[in-house]
């Protein structure tokens, strides 16, 4: 035991500086949430304890349960579609054609609208009664929609936004095809092995740590889905609460109903949940994830 | 043959600047609408504008009294910058600890650096205000930097971790036999092979910062102070008049930095400046 | 290549060491935030030795136009007050009430603040200061009508001055009813004619819709011409059939197409220039007087203000003067006095008040009212004589927003979505809200 972990210093040397993150800046409001998920807390006065209430509370909260059935539905959506058109966008601009900088800046350049103030506004334009997709609709006589203030359809949009905003993942799928050996390709050719063969045998593999990164992130990233619907719903997570993520209604509930404690309380459970799932995956992730350091953690 | 090839090399070239103009539409209609007049922007909102003005840029530039948007892109610039050099160096520190380094807890503490990114920030904000508050770093930088010293963006610790564990273990184990330690390990052989991750990291690290609203709002208070992403709201009063069409013009240029460093790094990702690692 | 990211990377460093040189200025100066608190810390700089030298945090949220004219409001009381520092803390209303939340929470909140119509869920945790002791002597109330103090006075204390008198008004787009060839609406019309009116705007105008739909807030005045109001001291005062037929009525202008339809109706967005009339989707909607400039200026066509359609039973038009924005003082300060000077310095001076124009609202003090009206523009002419006419021709007294406003505002919005959506029939969705409203107002009343 003592023996392997001789020279177990060095490795707390280079973990100094989050370890003092951490413990400085990170744990101390997180229990101070979990504390506050069992008051009444107005963020104005003092913190009422008040148990389970606010558990109790949350299935019963219609609004509630709503935001969890619109976050499941983007989940189920938005992760796999984004990450199919990201590795495909990735494997598309691997390629050495001419400009491929700036193709490749092109398809980023969503990711960098992100929070822009000017985005809301671009969105309606395009997605409005009136905007550009039903204009393009109306030339082949189809009869548009209100894509984001139609009940039924402002979430299916919110999905394709965030499909369209695939940059961050292509960018690391980018990376990740950059770390694969080219000699293994030469090697698999001298074989004779096609370009599906290819692809399944060396590129997935060797891309697996990326591809188990991006599908982690994607989902903590989705579930705590908050900015597209802000600024498309300016708030409201409306129509008829179609686009009340899960975020989006705690962050109504702590900073506009001033109820703290219950968004506190929404927020565990989240991280509850996704604990679960993230240490699933990890358990999963010796059958199809492969490191060239043998899976030796 | 040649004629074939060429064609199918068109086509490509055809299809994938299609879809490019497609991504980059809504940037075109914010360009062509930051010229437009401020009564044409909404109640005209097609891409040929019927009139032209410079006026937004001008206006916009001069936000408020005594300052210009060229002090937002200062305060901007060096907040991103210091980030991403604080973010490049901690966050691999910590990857590298995590994936390649033996000693206790460390399944725990990694755990709990996952964990991090799983509890919505909302709910921490007000403890966090509170420990800068203590310390006096209200309207100061440090509560924006000192966090990316101390690598708390998890999710870049766990991209280079899957990263690291994607090099060979052998060039360690053959550089150990060399009488290297650690240290000289993760300087010699880690960072040079991990490059494509850690530009990644930097150029993520820079525009998110960039873009950053909320934080830079919270612990951001005098307008000498304030970053491109609070200036740009400085025009826009939900209830009242807003000056949308500085809005636009303002926020034309601020993608201009952000975008060019995107343009300019993004070919070391895949370009890569030292590949000769991998096959000695 | 390697040589050029050399060269990047240290660029890059002596960014970071240039801005550590300024960050460390940074904390050297003490921060505002330490200032307000520890006075005795300020004296440096001042010039008359003998005075206290005073900082005051003041925030307010606004466009860039209401950012220069307070600047200058505050420069012009440092001229005359030297022993006071006002440090302004301003942004966009993005954010502005989180913040300030936040603020609140960690006890760091500034001295002076800017509030909307959500005052009362401040005042009711108990961080907006009481200023009755100072009302009189330093505050002077006695040039501002009785409604606007009315309607800053909550369980019988004063708790900040009103920035502008305010009303709900209809703006006509008169450009569209000449297009239509419909005459304006006479002076006093009716419901009827209303629906009449817009009816024909609709049937004329190929695509545009005769008005938008009234949302929560002509709620209120829809109340008031029945005789009653929404609320009495938190305490609900209206019955579930009047939500009902308010509800119906609109359901049925939107059935008829006189009224913007669900997803249009869903699409409007809460400012001004992306609001259904500046985009010609709609001839008229309902909108607080003070933001007629704004919609005035997003727009080629020519728009008015004018009266709501009265209820012929009553012969009410429902119309309320109400407050725009409150000026009030943190319950933490460390200079209650000088932060009510300020406050009455900021609503009662005329220099000030000509500076600040109509941008809030119509000046509350009838002095700076007068001397404004004097220089004013077409459009606050305009805005001025509606609210004129809505002090002559009504007297509905200003209600305060429902307590946990924030709240009860979704829950109406969902509901007539809902409702318009057809999701719900408008007997069900009023059932419902109504028993939902109860629930949230309880928690506010058991306290």
């Amino acid at each position: 035991m003592l023996k392997r972990y001789r020279g177990a210093w060095i490795g707390y040397l280079f973990l100094t500086p989050w370890l003092i993150g951490f413990f400085g800046l990170i744990l101390g409001p997180m229990i101070y949430s979990l504390y506050l998920s069992f008051t009444d807390y107005s963020l104005l006065e003092a913190p009422k304890w008040i148990g389970l209430k606010n558990f109790e509370t949350m299935f019963q909260d219609r609004n509630y349960i709503d935001s969890v059935k619109v976050t499941l539905t983007f989940v189920l959506w938005a992760v796999p579609l984004e990450l199919i058109a990201a590795l495909a966008v990735a494997l598309l601009l691997n390629k050495g054609i001419r400009g491929i900088g700036i193709y490749r800046t092109m398809y980023y350049i969503p990711s960098l609208l992100g929070g822009s103030v000017a985005i809301a506004l671009l969105w309606k334009n395009i997605f409005g009664v009136d905007g550009l997709i039903n204009q393009v609709l109306a030339y082949f006589g189809i009869a548009g929609k209100g894509w984001v203030s139609h009940p039924d359809y402002a979430l299916y949009t919110l999905i394709i936004l965030s499909t369209w905003q695939f940059g961050s993942a292509m960018v690391i799928f980018l990376a990740g095809l950059k770390q694969i050996p080219s000699e293994l390709y030469e090697a698999a050719e001298v074989d004779g092995a096609n370009r599906f063969q290819k692809f399944w045998r060396i590129t997935m593999p060797l891309l697996s740590p990326v591809l188990f990164f991006n599908l982690i992130m994607k989902i903590i990233n989705s579930m705590q889905v908050f900015t597209s619907s802000y600024i498309v719903s300016e708030g409201t997570g409306g129509p008829i609460n179609s686009t009340l993520f899960y975020t989006l209604y705690l962050y109504l509930k702590g900073f506009s109903h001033f109820e703290m404690g219950y968004a506190s309380a929404m927020a565990w459970l989240l991280l509850i949940f996704l604990a679960i799932l993230t240490g699933i995956l990890f358990l999963t992730s010796k059958y199809w994830v492969y490191y060239e350091d043998g899976g030796r953690s | 043959m040649l004629a074939h090839r060429k064609t199918s090399r068109m086509f490509i070239h055809l299809i994938v600047l299609g879809i490019g103009i497609l991504m980059i539409y809504p940037v075109i209609w914010m360009l062509v609408s930051s010229f437009k007049p401020d009564e044409l922007i909404f109640s005209d909102p097609g891409i040929w504008p019927k009139r032209v003005t410079l006026e937004h840029y001008k206006n916009g530039w001069y936000v408020v009294r005594d300052t210009t948007f060229g002090l937002f892109f200062r305060n901007s610039f060096i907040i991103a910058g210091i980030a991403v050099i604080a973010n490049v160096i901690t966050c691999s520190m910590a990857a590298y600890a995590f994936a390649r380094l033996r000693f206790p807890l460390r399944r725990v503490f990694f755990a709990c650096m996952l964990m991090t990114v799983m509890l919505p920030t909302h709910v921490t904000l007000v403890p966090r205000y509170s420990i800068f508050h203590s310390l006096d770093w209200i309207d100061t930088y440090l509560p924006l930097l000192v966090p990316k010293l101390l690598a708390t963006d998890a999710f870049f610790i766990f991209l280079l971790v899957q990263f690291i564990r994607g090099i060979p273990r052998d060039l360690d184990e053959s550089a150990t036999i060399d009488g290297s330690g650690p240290i000289r390990i993760y300087l010699k052989i880690i960072l040079p092979l991990a490059v494509p991750a850690l530009i990644t990291t930097a150029i993520f690290t820079f525009i998110w910062t960039w873009d950053d609203f909320f934080s830079q709002m919270l612990y951001l208070s005098n307008v000498k102070k304030f970053t491109v992403p609070l200036g740009l709201r400085l025009f826009i009063d939900s209830q009242g008049q807003s000056s949308w069409g500085a809005v636009f013009a303002m926020s034309v240029l601020s993608l201009v930095p952000i975008t060019l460093v995107f343009f300019f790094f993004q070919r070391y990702i895949v370009e890569g400046i030292a590949t000769t690692g991998i096959k000695g | 290549m390697r040589r050029r990211f050399l060269s990047v990377l240290v660029i890059l460093m002596m960014a970071f060491l240039a801005a550590c040189g300024g960050g460390n200025s940074n904390t050297n100066n003490t921060p505002p935030s330490s200032a307000g608190n520890n006075p005795s810390a300020n004296t440096d700089g001042a010039n008359n030795s003998g005075v206290e030298q005073i900082e005051l945090r003041m925030a307010w949220w606004g466009g860039q136009e209401r950012h220069d004219r307070t600047l200058k409001v505050i420069e012009l009381y440092e001229k005359e007050n030297p022993h006071i520092k006002i440090i302004p803390e301003y942004s966009g209303f993005d954010g502005y009430f989180d913040k300030l939340t936040t603020q609140f929470a960690a006890g760091n909140a500034p001295d002076i603040i800017q509030y909307g119509g959500n005052l009362n869920d401040f005042v009711a945790r108990g961080v907006v200061l009481p200023l009755d002791d100072y009302v009189g002597e330093i505050i002077d109330l006695s040039k501002h009508s009785q409604s606007m103090i009315d309607a800053a006075t909550i369980d019988g204390k004063f708790y900040g001055v009103t920035l502008g008198t305010n009303a709900f008004g209809l703006i006509l787009n008169k450009t569209l009813f000449e297009e239509a060839g419909i005459p304006l609406p006479s002076k006093d019309w009716t419901w009827d004619d209303f629906r009449e009116i817009t009816k024909q705007l609709s049937d004329q105008l190929n695509g545009i819709y005769g008005t938008a739909v009234w949302t929560e807030d002509g709620f209120g005045i829809f109340l008031d011409q029945r005789n009653k109001v929404v609320h009495i001291n938190g305490e609900i005062a209206f019955d579930e059939e009047d939500v009902r037929d308010y509800f119906q009525l609109w359901k049925e202008l939107q059935d008829i197409g006189a009224a913007a339809n669900a997803e249009l109706q869903a699409s409007a967005a809460q400012t001004p220039e992306q609001s259904l009339i500046v985009q010609r989707k709609v001839a008229m909607e309902l909108i607080a007087s003070n933001q007629f400039g704004a919609y005035q200026n997003a727009t080629e066509d020519e728009l008015m203000l004018f009266i709501a359609p009265i209820n012929p039973e009553t012969g009410r038009n429902g119309i309320s003067l109400r407050p725009s924005q409150f000026l009030a003082g943190y319950a933490g300060t460390e200079h209650p006095e000088e932060v009510a000077k300020f406050l009455n310095f900021f609503v009662n001076n005329i220099d000030a008040g000509l500076i600040l124009g109509n941008d809030r609202g119509a000046p509350v003090n009838t002095d700076v009212l007068k001397a404004l009206i004097e220089d004013a523009n077409e459009i606050d002419q305009e805005v001025f004589s509606f609210i004129d006419w809505v002090a002559e021709t009504s007297d509905a007294p200003y209600v305060p927003n429902l307590p946990g406003y924030n709240e009860t505002t979704a829950l109406f919005r969902r509901t007539m979505e809902a409702i318009a959506f057809e999701r719900m029939a408008p007997e069900q969705g009023a059932a419902d809200y109504y028993k939902q409203l109860l629930e949230i107002t309880a928690k506010y009343t058991e306290e």
